[in-house]
């Protein structure tokens, strides 16, 4: 069946912000949709909240709305832009979701407006617990027994029936959010009251725990003509029990059967058929390990994230082949471009083994409970090609830049047997390490088998990687033999060289005297049947090099690995804007990165992608293969930049900044002394080691203080200490590990944060905008709502241009700086300086049209700002519109995590609202961040500390005066009603009855306010802001924020009364008004800090 | 041990012995499938070829007997990246190690299957030796290399015996259920035929009498079968013996339904004046999608073939002879139908095993043909 023609104009929506369980695979979802859409000539508006994607960029397509991802949102576009058709398969959960509802509520059909790809019906059936297992029931497929419940007596009821163990899951959630296993009642009743909650349509599924069966899945992908296949199968490590994003996966499934595999994939086909899917759909089985039985878990009709690494994984483009089934093509119609000789009917073959493991958030969390479970907790993942099943593995697991690089974990090992054995029955992000650990001491493979339900095969092939480990550890010389068999498994040189407590160079310097050299494979769909053009490769030890360099002259970018907290997305759009200019410029572009959810790793937006890990030994390898002119290191975050230096050592030209310029910035004393000659201020501070010396400093400076490790990465471990046990207790946290870096100790300025990013070429800089941070210094820059333009005096402008550029030439910033900046007591001082891309590079692009990295890139290659055409200096000033930049978090997904917002980033994601004015920008933000605005007559909960209540009284007042019923703990409610706000008293948690919790649980309060010093996980407050995450109860922890949302309230906008704005229009009128330095009416108050900490 | 692979035009691909320690000659040809390889290499369309499996691990479930698809392997030589020997479930009977120890068949490992499959691709299916410890000069082997001629196979792998196979309803208690009219009777013409394709006739409900290869027409009329199949086996359709063209002969001209698959689909286009060749590389693999003219669908197919029908031989043929299926990616002929759908031949194989069944209903349909 060729092409529709009755589709002209398509709606495409994003999945929005960043969140556990809906990550990057999206936009490289929804950027291979938009780009496929547009060759096929159709007219393409884009919607999506989140403006760190590619898929946002204003050419993507030809309209691209950043707007709240709201039922009505959707619907004024689709009106507005005339649309007659809508593809929501690409947008996650969120896109899915958004669709159902136009098609339940009458509007596509009253509009006439069609739904592409799979119908209502198809995604009813597949999402709906109670119509999929009638659909699998007809079918004939096997499901797990089980029942749905509205309520915990039908949960109590059923679970009775179906016996204990039961699992719980919510309908309608992202990653399982709200789900989990219970052994009995009383655990039951727990999590099913968090599923009821969690659930859009507050049902959830009760069923029987099948813990111990395999699990795997099948990505198919079906046309309207009835054709389907299956693109890939994947087998997790973990048995069921684990959510299939936490689980580390494996592809193809290596350890079924041919009948196992196609009486799955004949399942898999019969179950997409009945759905009538016309697109990609994922099917999860439980498998049982022996006696052939299996029952199907959940269906995703839709793209997700196991779609994602499933083309990664395969070179098959099942987004893009997706969206032109959208269209009516049918899958033999449609080319594969990675052999040109093969359609996408084909399925894939694959000769290689692939490995992901999930990059979990806990390094950062570290008070996060790190059992897994049916709810998804990481942020990220990381993907590893190999010709071998050792080798996949080894070299996921040195991508996930934990500092492992191999199976051994020091923690682990200093265990006693009585202390590790327990170990082995927790299912955590360890477990790997873990049963690694069993092995080396001596537990046999069958025993861990019945202990933790892993397949013999996994067992046995890490019980062969422990085995070479200890070899190499104990051989006395590293034999030619032994070498060989270490690379083939994968072993990085730094590993040899650890275990063997050798020099690397000297291992590197054997394995080249042994002729073992990295050689590469590609990655072609096909198995090597075919001629294939795919530029797509892994990397080997094999004699043959696929791989040849071409003889063009070629630049290496370095990619950013896994998505985490602090490197998020935003480094995939850098690194892809990078690639795009050096590909204009006539450069091939070469990309190394391991992460399978990217754009970066799509195969045709580099000229060659090599799927690597970010690691010294492998950039090494391919460096030597290419020889490129340079290798730009800027846009891959900190994992990128952490390389600087080993790739400047290894004689490669650094495109950019130099080493040594990255060293200054980074180095505190190197850095201060960059700062005394620029006459920049900083805050004062030492560089410490041990406590004593960190309470000796703090004193000096005089509470409240900063304490943080130097060389960081979002803020990790940073923390304001007001007072000396503060100090001691964070100093003994973070020396539980050993220091490289002494501690930087800081005299914290309780001011007005400023952010710039700017291109420097040496000579000149252009900063394209400044940011405003509305929460005071102290919550980390990448969690505070970030507001462009800065509302500040032109000279403070002016002082922030100087500054910028004193330090752009003193560091020799060549390329992108990120400075943030504080005004207190109208005097400017320098916090932190980032010689690289930061989080903020794809807002400010944006929002003032410029095109930063595109710009960057081209400095890079030697090109000079004052021949770009978009001058120097400070680009917009005080342009007569407003970006609002709002962070969204993750947290009800992490329990034990503290929603209070601090020093230490913990968003996963952003949102952006952009308007002509202030109120409006600010409230598309908060409304897109999936803040839930409370309605007026609705309870509030007020406790804030004593330092804040005096500037609580003010807005108590406005929410008084909105009609709102506030509540408050004892010195909070006694303060306002004192000052006249009428409030009720509750009591805190622990207290007798009525206390804040029973508020939320209830459902009285629709909002917390809570400012706090503690975040033990033991106090009230902690518990209370736990409480209101898992009621959705939404929890503020700064007054900043607050002010922000009252005044959202007080204007009385609603997600009807919004008007939407192009990117492009809005990049327009930015540039139109660049050169305005007010605002062009009376500004609201941004913040608190007029009336409390400027006057302080 | 070190073994080595050595190439009609001199390449050699160094590896290590796994298996049983045998120097031999054979045919080299790859195979893409990444699961079942207990199947693929125990399905006798592969006898006599050294086979290069493209996906790098194998052996990972050990070996299920229950799971072959013939009583012994028959391929000539193994080639792989790695073979698993670690600890197996009670469900395995062995490890694929001690398969190919069983039956003799040497295999070596720690080569670069990929390399040796695009080589392959390139320069085109070709013979080659296989020896151990130390690498012989080319000029010492080339010699037995280019006189080396491949086997007659089909003796070996055909049936010995005519042997009958009731179809799964019957009541194995009751001997006269047996042999039932009621049931369909199909005579199946063993070439060397997957134990999987008897046994979805059996499944289908129908009872099945196996012929050896030179079984005679004449022999198979007298047992009164109401439909034949002729079955897949090894080799290159135009060396079989005299007797084989014969009896099919005979069998096209009766007007039972006939279903061939693989070697008995190029058989009976020989028979009907069709014309065969030999491919580059062949098809070896599971995810072969063809095309079902009539429909306009496409499935994705097993196919496990060197030869093939030329498409230009359609014009030429001595019957009315349509084309039901081609390859996608080639548009080589996969299906043909002759006499109005009387005979229907097939050059993948419906019965997947190992790889997709989603051709299966051609069993279904064949025996609804012979009910009808």
């Amino acid at each position: 069946m060729p092409k529709r023609k009755d589709i002209k104009k398509v709606l495409v929506i994003g999945s929005g912000p960043i969140i556990i369980g809906q990550a990057a695979e999206f936009d490289y979802a929804g950027t291979q949709a938009c780009r496929t859409l547009k060759e096929e000539g159709l007219d393409v508006v884009l919607l999506n909240s989140n403006p760190a994607t590619i898929m946002t960029d204003a050419d993507m397509a030809h309209n691209v709305y950043i707007e709240p991802l709201q039922i009505d949102v959707v619907k004024r576009i689709l009106l507005i832009e005339k649309c007659d058709s809508i593809l929501a398969s690409l947008g996650g959960q969120t896109g899915l979701n958004l669709a159902m509802e136009l098609a339940e509520d009458g509007f596509l059909k009253e509009n006439d407006i069609k739904l592409l790809g799979t119908q209502p019906e198809g995604i009813f059936k597949g999402e709906d617990r109670e119509a999929f297992r009638d659909t699998m029931l007809e079918i004939g497929e096997p499901c797990i027994p089980s029942g749905i419940a509205h309520n915990l007596e039908e949960c109590k009821i059923l679970a009775q029936e179906i016996g204990y163990p039961v699992i719980i899951r919510p309908a309608y959630t992202l990653g399982g959010t709200g789900g989990g296993i219970a052994a009995d009642e009383e655990n039951m009743l727990v999590i099913a009251a968090a599923g009821l909650e969690a659930s859009r349509t507050h049902q959830v599924l009760v069923e029987k725990s099948i813990a111990g069966w395999k699990e795997i899945e099948f990505e198919t992908i079906r046309d309207s003509g009835g054709n389907g296949i299956a693109v890939c199968s994947m087998e997790n490590f973990d048995p069921v029990g684990v959510h299939t994003g936490d689980s580390i996966v494996f592809a193809p499934a290596l350890t079924l059967t041919d009948a196992e595999t196609e009486m799955l994939r004949t399942a898999a086909l019969n179950i997409v058929h009945a759905l009538d899917i016309q697109g990609g759909c994922n099917v999860q089985f439980a498998l049982h390990p022996s006696n052939g039985d299996y029952a199907v878990i959940e269906v995703n009709p839709r793209l997700s994230r196991s779609s994602a690494l499933a083309s990664k994984a395969t070179g098959y483009p099942i987004a893009k082949v997706a969206s032109r089934i959208a269209l009516g093509y049918q899958l033999d119609e449609i080319e594969n471009v990675v052999t040109e000789m093969t359609t996408a009917a084909s399925e894939p073959a694959v000769d290689y083994v692939v490995c992901k493991i999930p990059k979990w958030p806990f390094d950062k969390f570290v008070k996060a409970a790190r059992k897994l479970g049916t709810q998804m907790k990481a942020t990220g993942e990381v993907m590893a090609i190999g010709s071998t099943f050792e080798s996949s593995l080894m070299k996921a697991i040195r991508s996930l830049e934990l500092n492992y690089w191999g199976l051994y974990n020091e923690t682990l090992a200093a265990l006693t047997d009585a202390e590790f054995d327990p170990l082995i029955d927790v299912v955590d992000d360890r477990r790997l390490f873990v049963v690694a650990e069993a092995l080396r001491r001596g537990y046999s493979e069958e025993k861990l088998n019945e202990r933790t339900g892993i397949t013999l095969y996994f067992l046995s092939k890490l019980k062969g990687i422990v085995a070479l480990e200890m070899e190499i550890k104990s051989s006395p010389i590293m034999t030619e033999e032994l070498f060989r068999q270490a690379v083939n498994f994968g072993f990085a040189d730094t590993w040899i060289s650890k275990l063997r407590n050798q020099p690397e160079d000297e291992v590197r310097a054997i394995r080249k005297a042994f002729g073992l050299k990295q050689t590469y494979k590609m990655v072609d769909t096909c198995a090597g049947e075919f001629e294939a053009i795919t530029p797509y490769f892994y990397s080997g030890y094999d004699e043959e090099n696929e791989a040849e360099p071409t003889d063009r002259p070629k630049v290496v970018v370095l990619g950013s690995g896994p998505i985490r907290i602090g490197q998020g997305i935003e480094f995939d759009y850098c690194s892809v804007h990078c690639v795009q200019e050096l590909k204009r410029l006539g450069y091939e572009a070469i990309i190394i990165n391991n992460n399978p959810e990217t754009v970066s790793t799509d195969f045709d937006i580099s000229d060659r992608l090599y799927f690597e890990p970010l690691t010294a030994d492998d950039v090494f390898g391919i460096l030597e293969n290419e020889q490129p002119l340079g290798v730009i290191c800027q846009f891959g975050g900190q994992t990128a930049i952490k390389l600087i230096k080993a790739v400047s050592d290894m004689g490669y030209p650094i495109l950019g900044t130099s080493a040594n310029g990255v060293d200054e910035a980074e180095d505190r004393e190197r850095f201060d002394a960059i700062l005394e000659l620029c006459e920049i201020p900083r805050p004062r501070g030492y560089t410490v080691y041990t406590a004593d010396e960190a309470v000796a400093a703090a004193e000096d400076l005089i509470y409240p203080v900063l304490l943080r490790p130097s060389y960081v990465l979002g803020g990790q471990g940073m923390v304001i200490c007001s007072n000396e046990a503060d100090v001691r207790e964070y100093m003994g946290y973070i020396n539980r590990s050993v220091q490289e870096h002494p501690i930087l100790v800081d005299k914290y300025l309780m001011g007005l944060e400023l952010e710039v990013d700017a291109i420097s070429d040496g000579d000149h800089i252009l900063i394209p905008g400044i940011m405003e941070h509305l929460e005071r210094a102290g919550v980390h820059s990448g969690d505070s709502i970030s507001i462009f333009p800065a509302y500040i005096s032109e000279r403070t402008r002016d002082t922030i241009v100087t500054y910028t550029e004193r330090l752009a030439r003193s560091l020799n910033v060549i390329g992108l700086l990120n400075i943030q900046y504080i005004l207190y007591n109208d005097e400017v001082y320098v916090i932190e300086v980032n010689p690289r891309s930061s989080r903020t590079i794809p807002y400010i692009s944006k929002v003032t049209g410029l095109p930063v990295v595109n710009l960057a890139t081209r400095v890079m290659l030697g090109e000079k700002l004052i021949n770009m055409g978009y001058g120097t200096g400070l680009y917009a000033r005080y342009p007569s519109v407003y970006a609002v930049k709002a962070p969204v978090f993750s947290f009800e997904k992490l329990q034990d995590v503290d929603t209070a917002l601090g020093p230490e980033m913990k968003s996963t994601g952003e949102v952006l609202g952009l308007s002509n004015t202030y109120s409006e920008a600010m409230y598309k933000a908060i409304l897109a961040s999936n803040f839930r605005f409370p309605k007026p007559g609705a309870g509030i909960i007020l406790t804030v500390r004593d330092a804040d209540k005096s500037d609580l009284l003010p807005l108590a007042e406005r929410l008084f005066a909105l009609g709102y019923k506030l509540y408050g703990t004892g010195g909070t409610a006694n303060y306002l009603n004192r000052h006249g706000v009428p409030t009720n008293i509750t009591r805190k948690i622990g207290q007798p009855a009525p206390t804040a919790k029973e508020l939320v649980q209830s459902g009285q309060a629709k909002l917390l306010i809570n400012t706090t010093d503690q975040s033990d996980i033991t106090s009230s407050g902690f518990i209370l802001r736990r409480v209101c995450i898992e009621h959705g109860v939404p929890t503020i922890t700064s007054l900043d924020t607050c002010l922000a949302v009252v005044e959202c309230l007080e204007q009385g906008l609603t997600p009807e009364s919004i008007e939407p704005v192009t990117i492009a229009d809005f990049a327009k009128r930015v540039d139109q008004t660049k050169h305005r330095t007010l605002p062009e009416h009376e500004m609201t108050q941004h913040n608190m800090l007029n009336n409390s900490t400027k006057s302080k | 041990m070190d073994g080595f692979l050595i190439l009609e035009d001199g390449k050699v691909f160094q590896g290590k012995a796994f298996g049983a320690i045998k120097s031999c000659i054979f045919e080299v040809v790859f195979n893409t499938a990444m699961a079942g390889y207990t199947e693929s290499i125990s399905d006798p369309s592969l006898a006599g070829l050294g086979v290069v499996m493209a996906f790098p691990s194998l052996g990972n479930h050990g070996v299920r007997l229950i799971e072959t698809e013939s009583d012994q392997p028959t391929i000539a030589a193994l080639f792989v990246r790695t073979y698993y020997d670690g600890a197996l479930d009670e469900k395995a009977d062995l490890s694929i190690d001690d398969w190919l120890k069983q039956n003799n068949i040497p295999g070596l490992w720690d080569i670069d299957t990929r390399e040796l499959t695009r080589y392959l691709r390139e320069n085109g299916t070709m013979r080659g030796m296989l020896c151990y410890d130390k690498c012989p000069h080319f000029s010492d082997v080339r010699k037995a290399l280019y006189e080396w001629e491949m086997p007659s196979l089909i003796p070996l792998t055909s049936t010995q015996n005519k042997q009958f196979f009731p179809a799964c309803q019957a009541d194995f208690n009751n001997k006269d259920n047996l042999v039932d009219a009621s049931r369909p009777h199909i005579g199946l013409i063993d070439y060397g035929s997957k134990r999987s394709i008897i046994n979805l006739l059996n499944d289908c409900g129908a009872d099945v009498t196996v012929y050896p290869y030179n079984v005679s027409a004449e022999e198979i009329f007298n047992d009164q079968v109401q439909g034949i199949l002729l079955s897949n086996g090894p080799g290159d359709p135009k060396f079989c013996d005299e007797v084989v063209f014969n009896t099919i002969r005979a069998l096209t001209k009766s007007d039972l339904p006939i279903m061939a698959i693989g070697l008995g689909h190029l058989l009976v286009a020989l028979v009907l004046g069709l014309d065969t060749e030999k491919m580059y590389f062949g098809h070896r693999g599971t995810n072969h999608p063809v095309r079902e003219i009539a429909t306009d669908q496409f499935f994705v197919t097993v196919q496990n073939h060197g030869y093939v029908v030329t498409t230009v031989s359609l014009e030429t043929a001595d019957v009315p002879v349509e084309l039901t299926y081609c390859h996608i990616d080639d548009e080589s002929v996969e299906g043909l139908s002759y006499f109005d759908g009387r005979i229907e031949t097939y050059q993948f194989h419906p019965e997947g095993s190992p790889g997709p069944k989603d051709t299966m209903h051609l069993f279904e349909r064949f025996i609804e043909r012979i009910v009808e």
